[in-house]
């Protein structure tokens, strides 16, 4: 399917970006191509295949690697709040409630 | 020679007889950074001051037996995507461009309890997305053999670092080549671990089931050592293997006699160039000389390792980079009309093109209606490019390939056809599909006297037939000891 402003629109609202009309305007162009491309894998036959067959892990690996929750110091406030914008008592966002 | 020519081997022997002090030798790297980095613009961060603290407290504890560690003293570089507590690590973006990390990454801690001495943060392409070093917010590095030329990337500056003698060695990653395509431009050592070898704990995440750190050196030997600095279980990354991983120095033996190489006929067909499948042919030849048995394999399903690599990468991406905010770190977009307003502004003036690109492609694959299509789709074209990989291995016990089917190409020439760029990518991202480790090592010089790179594929784990197979190379070749000329 031909990628069109409007599904571009879409993602970007997904994706939370706001792009300029430059940029939506080759993004059509280029998305469009890069799919086009990405439509090539629909020739490979994959029908005996699970999509999870494919995991680096062992199982008992996984299983050996869930540990104990244990309470360790944080991170220093102060080390975590250094954006200048941020006051050292909390991370500021603009209002969200009326 | 020069202190800067040094591999790790000899300095940490000059060490540790007392024939150089760290003092000296850091100071001489940051010398040679101020001589040349303004040309070739490999660092981001140079950390004068903290290396030169740094220098004096290793060799006091040289001095008092503390420190014994080959990489005692060494001066490094690192890519700006593995976090260093106290210092900028931008990787690349605006976005992180005041992101100072509270904490350093698990091979940042183990390198600096080996008494590796930090020179600064290298270069890159944004978030790593890009193998040219080309979309760094922050400047374009140059390739040390020719300075209209890209080095590679995304891990660019560590490559070229490396090759111009500012810094003994650097530490890259890799998702889709990002370590072994640079060194091969720029002509130096690159090693993609196995998936698990090393924590990824501190690397800023691109996509998470590709991702690996890796060394990049001048030598063989150098690559083993760093490897043993690095590898090992921790419990912070959950895909990080409890094997216990052996001296990789062990490994750094002169024989391949008797030894199967793989050389599969897709990987030397005519979309590689032909300089590059001439010296690939060549060390062919040198392999079977050394009584090696080159044993001709195919791969058929080739054709779809790229856009299996992309889906899959920028999936994963999309999800990871979903993160970037604006509220607890990174930048902030100003005077926001309210909180959608803030997070998308902050996220659409903080990415560069390239990663807003990707971030709309792996929305697209993930969106409802098209996540079988091609996300599901790729899950399952993974599964079988491991199995053929994994049967390809039962032929031999290593397989062998060019790096990328061209030599450093100019600066500018490929930036606006991302398709072109992906497609080249071809003969390293299936490694990272499977899980692979890979090196590439200098191989030749092409009819301009650029570097080629050598690809030798491994075993799930087995770096030891790597290394082993690429230093017999090495001690049987001279291409490992070339380097550019830099008038300096």
């Amino acid at each position: 399917m031909a990628i069109t402003k409007e599904i571009i629109d879409y993602i970007a609202k997904l994706a939370m970006l706001q792009l300029s009309n430059e940029e939506q305007d080759n993004m059509v162009i280029e998305i469009g191509q890069v799919i086009s491309y990405f439509d090539k894998l629909k020739e490979l036959d994959t029908s005996d295949v699970d999509a999870m067959e494919f995991f680096f892990m062992d199982e008992d690996e996984v299983e050996s690697s869930l540990r104990d929750d244990i309470v360790k110091e944080s991170y220093p406030r102060k080390q975590l709040l250094h954006s200048e914008e941020n006051d050292l008592e909390y991370f500021r966002v603009p209002k969200v409630v009326e | 020679m020069q202190l800067h020519e040094y591999t790790i081997s000899e300095l940490s022997s000059l060490i540790s007889k007392k024939e150089i002090s760290i003092l000296e030798l850091t100071q001489h790297m940051l010398g040679r950074i101020e001589k040349l980095d303004s040309e070739l613009g490999c660092y981001i961060s140079i950390v004068e001051d903290q290396a030169m603290e740094q220098a004096a407290k290793v060799q006091k504890m040289l001095d008092k037996g503390i420190l014994t560690s080959p990489l005692t003293g060494i001066p490094m570089g690192i890519k700006d995507n593995i976090c260093t507590e106290g210092i900028l690590t931008s990787c690349g973006s605006k976005m992180l461009s005041n992101f100072v990390p509270p904490y350093n990454a698990h091979v940042v801690k183990k390198l600096y309890n080996s008494g590796s001495v930090l020179l600064g943060k290298l270069n890159m392409d944004e978030y790593a997305m890009g193998s040219s070093t080309e979309s760094s917010y922050f400047k374009k590095t140059r390739n040390p053999w020719d300075t209209e030329r890209v080095p590679g990337g995304s891990s660019g500056g560590s490559a070229a670092a490396v090759v111009a003698g500012e810094a003994i060695y650097s530490l890259g990653s890799d998702t889709g080549g990002s370590i072994r395509q640079p060194a091969s431009f720029c002509g130096c050592v690159g090693l993609k671990p196995t998936y698990g070898l090393i924590s990824r704990f501190g690397l800023v995440s691109y996509a998470s089931s590709l991702d690996q750190i890796g060394p990049l050196t001048k030598t063989v030997t150098d690559c083993a050592l760093v490897l043993n600095a690095i590898a090992g279980h921790d419990p912070m990354d959950l895909t990080s293997s409890r094997r216990i991983h052996p001296d990789y120095t062990k490994a750094l033996i002169n024989d391949v006699k008797g030894m199967k190489i793989g050389l599969p006929r897709e990987f030397i067909d005519d979309s590689v160039e032909k300089n590059i499948r001439d010296a690939i042919l060549n060390a062919v030849k040198v392999f079977t000389d050394l009584g090696a048995e080159c044993v001709e394999i195919s791969i058929p399903v080739m054709e779809y390792v790229v856009p299996t690599y992309y889906i899959i990468a920028l999936a994963e991406a999309s999800s990871n980079l979903a993160r970037y905010d604006g509220v607890k770190f990174g930048y902030r977009a100003s005077n926001p009309k309210d909180i959608l307003d803030f997070c998308k502004r902050t996220r659409s003036e903080g990415f560069g093109t390239e990663v807003k690109r990707r971030i709309l492609l792996g929305t697209y694959v993930l969106s409802s209606g098209y996540y079988d299509a091609y996300y599901k789709k790729a899950l399952k074209a993974r599964a079988i490019i491991t199995r053929e990989f994994n049967k390809a291995f039962e032929q031999c016990d290593i397989i062998i390939g060019p790096v990328s089917p061209t030599t450093a190409y100019k600066i500018g020439e490929k930036i606006n056809d991302p398709i072109q760029m992906y497609m080249e990518d071809i003969f390293t991202v299936p490694v990272n599909i499977a899980g692979l480790p890979a090196m590439s090592i200098p191989c030749g010089l092409d009819n301009n006297s650029l570097p080629i790179g050598l690809q030798l594929l491994g075993k799930r784990f087995d770096e030891q037939t790597i290394i082993k197979t690429a230093y017999t190379f090495e001690q049987n070749t001279e291409f490992h000891n070339l380097r550019p000329n830099l008038n300096v």
